[in-house]
């Protein structure tokens, strides 16, 4: 069954979110490929695919490198419930998949951006401007081709016509 | 709760943003909230996953070093290869040979000072935090607010410990102060908070410094000790511009010799023997 594949590709991602982009991006750009993988679940999928992936996707995540257990689900988790939302008035039209999964992804960034200046983060806009909005769209623009190759036409995914 | 997973995954995902919410909030404020067990547990993952990744990296590396070897017969480029693979290991090794014999002299040019040599095993993935993780923890004697440091200057300060891993809130980090001295002068000020010109780091400000303070540009910044977490002496930068216009916003910038992003090996002081001092 496809959908076993998102186990691999959950790790996958989780591993080059904690392992792999940290230490090669600088200046905060660090497309977020567990979010893009939980987006692509959600479209191609089940919702509950794309919240499974969001959970446990953001805990490993957050205990393999972030401070604070749980913003990356929390995150991740909003993404998923945003595109489901759109997706779910908008099933015929998938070729709106990006432009959702971009407000959804815009909309993990902004969570996990405020608690980081909520917590006492310095606001540094070059950091917004350079980093983090070229990752939403790069996260984005993953979602369509992973989507594609995880959809399983069957009752119940989101994007089932 | 099948029934409800099936029927009610948006309530279901609601419930779970909120407590999740909570739990990064309890984190924040330093409260414990049980991850230090996973995180424990996970450690020795986190260790074999990074070696993954680095040798992921060096094979990349090692392969797509020099463009002119491609363009030779097969045999030679096999043979090329070879030698390449060999020297980048050779390389690396002496690399690492290079930062462990400079920690190794510094630790030998410091003999008050007790230390633990640790490598970097994490970074966060929040660009908005600035943490590193190190494979040592408290079983080799780490406990929270020890100094971390490397010949360059100070790295930062242990925030969180596990049995086999610490975090560390670095330099980096906008809530992070160290009480510093001009090394000349003996003036003392306040250190912290990154000064970036077009989005690149500078350095750090100093702040606080007595009003009639003699700074000059070149002047050598070290811990002054005051507060207890950074022994006295730590070399912490020199100083690259004094702001002589705007007292009251900071002194001067002083520079930052350490290379966060390619940090990978510090020392954690775990004790001064006062003794030797």
């Amino acid at each position: 069954m496809k959908r076993l594949l998102l186990i691999p590709a959950a790790i996958l991602a989780v591993f080059l979110d904690a392992f792999v982009l940290p230490f090669l991006a600088g200046g905060g750009f660090r497309p977020l490929f567990t979010l893009a993988l939980a987006l692509a679940a959600t479209a191609a999928t089940k919702v509950q695919d794309g919240m499974v992936i969001a959970f446990f996707g953001g805990i490993l995540t957050d205990l393999f490198c972030n401070p604070y257990v749980g913003l990356s689900s929390a995150a991740y988790l909003v993404a998923v419930v945003i595109l489901y939302g759109f997706v779910r008035k908008n099933r015929q039209k998938s070729g709106l998949l990006i432009l959702f999964a971009l407000v959804a992804s815009a909309a993990a960034e902004a969570m996990i951006f405020l608690f980081s200046l909520a917590i006492g983060a310095r606001f540094d806009g070059y950091r917004l401007l350079s980093g983090t909005l070229p990752s939403v769209v790069v996260e984005s623009i993953l979602v369509f081709p992973l989507a594609a190759a995880f959809r399983i036409r069957e009752k119940g995914s989101s994007f089932h016509k | 709760m099948r029934k409800l997973w099936n029927a009610r995954p948006m309530w279901i995902a609601l419930v779970a943003i909120i407590l999740l919410i909570v739990l990064a909030a309890f984190s924040a404020s330093g409260r414990n909230t049980g991850d230090g067990l996973f995180r424990t547990a996970l450690s020795p993952v986190a260790g074999f996953l990074h070696s993954v990744q680095k040798e992921v990296g060096d094979f990349f590396v090692r392969v797509f070093t020099p463009s002119e070897v491609q363009e030779e017969n097969e045999r030679l480029r096999e043979a090329v290869l070879l030698q390449q693979q060999q020297l980048a290991l050779l390389d690396e090794t002496e690399k690492e040979n290079a930062r462990l014999t400079e920690l190794l002299s510094y630790v030998e040019t410091n003999p008050n000072l007790n230390f633990v040599t640790a490598s970097v095993i994490g970074r966060d993935s929040n660009p908005y935090i600035d943490t590193i993780t190190l494979n040592a923890g408290s079983r080799s004697g780490v406990t929270e607010k020890m100094a971390v440091i490397t010949p360059h200057g100070v790295v930062g300060r242990v925030s969180e410990v596990g049995p086999n891993w610490c975090r560390v809130k670095t330099m980096c980090d906008e809530k992070m102060r160290i009480s510093v001295m001009v090394q000349r002068t003996r003036d003392e000020g306040m250190l912290g908070g990154l000064h970036l010109e077009n989005g690149e780091i500078v350095g750090t400000m100093l702040y606080y410094l007595p009003g009639k303070a003699d700074i000059r540009v070149g002047d050598t910044i070290r811990t002054s000790g005051i507060g207890g977490f950074f022994p006295k002496g730590l070399y912490v930068g020199t100083v690259l511009s004094v702001n002589d216009a705007g007292r009251g916003t900071y002194d001067a910038i002083v520079s930052m010799d350490i290379d966060f992003l390619h940090l990978e090996e510090a020392l954690i002081v775990i004790g001064v023997d006062e003794a030797i001092k």
